[in-house]
C-alpha cells in the first residue's frame, strides 16, 4: 500500500513538473535546430514573387537555411542588426533579422560577402510601396563553415 | 544663360525636395499587448520587422506587418497567439493605410515633437475596421521618428479567445507602434 502511494505521489510530481515546463518554456535559439528547407535568396525571391500564396504553404514558420550575397546589414537604433541577403543590382532582398541573444562582429562580413544563415520565415511583403520585395526570416543565425 | 542655370537649379531643388518628401523604414517595432491584471504573466509580443511608409506632404501613412514576426518570450504563448489565435498562416498580414489628419504643422526640417492625429483602416485577421488615434512624428536633426499607441477590440477583428483563457488574455490588445524612418531614395 505504502508502496503505491510514493509510486503515485512520484507519478504526479513527474507529470506536474511536466507540465510546468511545457508551459513555461521559453522560445528556443534556432542554432541547434535543422533547417527544413535549404535555398538560394535569389531562387527563394522568385518562388515568392511568382505564388506567394503557395510560398507562404510551403515556407511559413519554418526553418530556411539561405545563402546569398550580403547586400547590407542595418542596425536599428536599439542596437538589433538585420542582414539583407540577394542580388546586389535588385532592390529585393532577404531580410534576416538576427538573434538578438546572438553577438556578431559585423566586420567579419563585408559587402558582397556570400553568407549563409538561417531563421524563421515570417512571410513576403511585395513590392507594393515602391521598397522592393522581400522576404523576412526572424531569430536568425548565421551558419559558420567548419571547412 | 543664367537663366538657363537658375531654371536647372530650380528644377534640381524641386526634384529633390520631392524626393525627400517621404520617408520609410523596414525595420519599425510593434508591441502588442493583451495583458490583464489577472495575467500569471506579460501576454506581449514584439515584431521589429514592421514596414512603412510616412509621405510627408500628403501625410499618407503605410504599415505592413507579417504576423509570424511577432515573437513572445514564452514559447507556448506564441504558439497559442499565431495558431489559434491570430490564425497567423491563415491571415499572414496586418496592414494599416492612414492618414495624418494635420500634416502641414509638422516641419520636417526643424528639431521638434509634433502631436499628430491619425485616421485610417486596419486589416488583421481578415477583419478591416476604421483606427484614430493619436500619435507624435519626432524631428531631430534630420532623423524622423514617429510614435503612437491605441487600442483594439479583439472582437472586432473576429479574435476569439477561449473561454479557459479570457480572465487571462484582455478582450482590448494595447498596440505600440514605435518607428526611425530614413529619407525614400537615398
Amino acid at each position: 500500500m505504502k508502496y503505491k502511494i510514493i509510486l503515485l505521489a512520484s507519478a504526479l510530481i513527474v507529470i506536474a513538473a511536466g507540465a510546468y515546463f511545457y508551459v513555461n518554456r521559453k522560445t528556443q535559439s534556432l542554432t541547434d535546430s535543422n533547417a527544413d528547407f535549404k535555398i538560394s535568396a535569389v531562387k527563394f525571391l522568385e518562388e515568392y514573387s511568382s505564388d506567394q500564396v503557395l510560398s507562404d504553404k510551403k515556407y511559413l514558420g519554418k526553418v530556411i537555411q539561405v545563402e546569398g550575397n550580403l547586400k547590407e546589414i542595418e542596425r536599428d537604433d536599439k542596437g538589433s542588426l538585420t542582414f539583407v541577403l540577394g542580388d546586389l543590382t535588385s532592390m529585393s532582398s532577404v531580410r534576416c533579422s538576427i538573434d538578438t541573444t546572438v553577438v556578431i562582429d559585423e566586420s567579419a562580413y563585408p559587402v558582397g560577402t556570400a553568407v549563409s544563415l538561417k531563421g524563421e520565415c515570417t512571410g513576403f511583403n511585395a513590392d507594393d510601396l515602391g521598397l522592393g520585395a522581400d522576404i523576412v526570416l526572424n531569430r536568425s543565425v548565421i551558419i559558420h563553415n567548419k571547412n | 544663360m543664367k537663366k538657363i542655370l537658375l531654371v536647372a537649379i530650380a528644377l534640381f531643388l524641386g526634384a529633390s525636395t520631392s524626393a525627400q518628401d517621404k520617408y520609410f523604414t523596414k525595420n519599425g517595432t510593434i508591441t502588442f499587448d493583451a495583458t490583464t491584471s489577472t495575467s500569471p504573466e506579460k501576454v506581449a509580443a514584439v515584431n521589429k520587422s514592421v514596414t512603412c511608409v510616412l509621405d510627408g506632404k500628403t501625410g499618407n501613412a503605410q504599415f505592413s506587418v507579417l504576423m509570424k514576426g511577432f515573437e513572445f518570450e514564452q514559447a507556448l504563448m506564441r504558439e497559442h497567439f499565431h495558431e489559434n489565435y491570430l490564425e497567423s498562416e491563415k491571415f499572414p498580414k496586418a496592414l494599416f493605410k492612414g492618414q495624418i489628419i494635420n500634416p502641414s504643422q509638422i516641419n520636417y526640417s526643424k528639431n521638434g515633437i509634433y502631436d499628430v492625429a491619425v485616421k485610417g483602416q486596419l486589416t488583421m485577421h481578415g477583419q478591416t475596421k476604421d483606427v484614430e488615434t493619436n500619435g507624435k512624428v519626432s524631428v531631430n536633426d534630420g532623423k524622423i521618428s514617429i510614435a503612437a499607441k491605441f487600442a483594439v477590440l479583439l472582437s472586432d477583428y473576429g479574435i476569439e479567445i477561449p473561454r479557459l483563457v479570457s480572465d487571462k488574455v484582455a478582450k482590448s490588445a494595447s498596440i505600440k507602434v514605435d518607428c526611425s524612418l530614413q529619407v525614400l531614395g537615398n
